[in-house]
């Protein structure tokens, strides 16, 4: 089975006119290009991991297969919502434009990184989409920095810090409620199967 | 390790009579893998949310699952970034948790 029979047809005859004009002998397009001949065929299942993110797979008789499913615009892993161990509100945490923790909120986070109990956290910092982007990285860095600073503080093992700033809204910047849901810190957890 | 062996050799051309050929004959694309068992000491496929983690050269987490006759292996990613996740707590080479996920088959190595 060949891919790509049809095109040939149409634009191989526009080339070989453009070539007869030049007085050049150029390749026609079936010629420059890589035909693909399918040999074979596989029927992918879906598996789910323990994190929610999704994987291809196919068992070939005596051999298996497996590969990540990537979002093919942006390569990213595809992962199913699922519960990220805590998302709390930035205004909760911190005085606004301010990577500063509050008392509560030092508290909170402290009581989380008591109690959570995972093997290592990724945290993440966003905010809303005022401001400059740049300035918004920065907070939203320094913000993430913060928090794991208490992390490591009460014992814990942080694997990734990440400022995202206004990059990835949870909600469209549209309204106050929207963009106090934008500014906020995801704190993933890393557990190992038991 | 010798029964072990020696089951393999017993039951290997059994399985392989049992199968396909994989082999492309120049005809029309033969099905060379699917999304469910395929023939005796297999399991039903990897089972949603059951996986052992190993950790890569790069100190980075896969999730590998051994199920019947075959292996499986793929990328551990950060669910809400899709960031890989890596360690620097746990030694490369590492296993951990358990990844025989069916265990109908007698697993070696030589």
């Amino acid at each position: 089975m060949l891919i790509r029979t049809i095109s040939w047809l149409r634009t191989g005859a526009v080339a070989a006119v453009l070539a007869l004009a030049a007085g050049t002998t150029l390749p026609t397009p079936a010629e420059a290009q890589q035909t693909v001949t399918v040999t074979g065929k596989v029927n992918w299942g879906l598996w789910v991991d323990p994190d929610g993110c999704m994987h291809w797979w196919a068992d070939g008789g005596l051999e298996g297969y497996m590969t990540p499913r990537r979002d093919p615009k942006t390569g990213q892993h595809m992962c199913l919502e699922r519960n990220t161990c805590a998302v709390p509100n930035a205004d909760v945490l911190f005085a606004t434009d301010s990577a500063n923790l509050t008392a509560s909120g030092r508290t909170w986070l402290q009581q989380f990184f008591a109690s959570a109990g995972a093997f290592a956290y990724a945290i993440y910092g966003h905010t809303d989409s005022r401001a400059a982007a740049t300035y918004n990285q920065r907070l939203s860095q320094n913000r993430a920095n913060a928090v794991a600073q208490v992390a490591r503080a009460s014992g814990a093992v942080v694997d990734r810090v990440a400022g995202y700033g206004e990059t990835k809204p949870i909600a469209p910047n549209n309204t106050a409620a929207n963009m106090q849901k934008n500014r906020r810190v995801e704190i993933v957890c890393y557990r190992y199967p038991e | 390790m010798i029964q072990k062996l020696a089951l393999i050799a017993l039951v290997a051309p059994l399985i392989v009579a049992g199968c396909q050929s994989t082999a492309y004959n120049g005809g029309a694309p033969k099905l060379l893998a699917q999304n469910k068992d395929s023939g005796w000491g297999d399991g039903p496929g990897p089972r949603d949310g059951v996986a052992a983690v190993a950790i890569t050269p790069d100190g980075c987490a896969a999730w590998i699952m051994d199920e019947g006759v075959e292996g499986y292996a793929s990328t551990r990613s950060d669910p809400r970034t899709g960031l890989p996740v890596c360690t620097t707590q746990i030694p490369p080479g590492s296993v951990i948790g358990n990844p025989q996920v069916s265990g109908d088959f007698p697993d070696f190595l030589p």
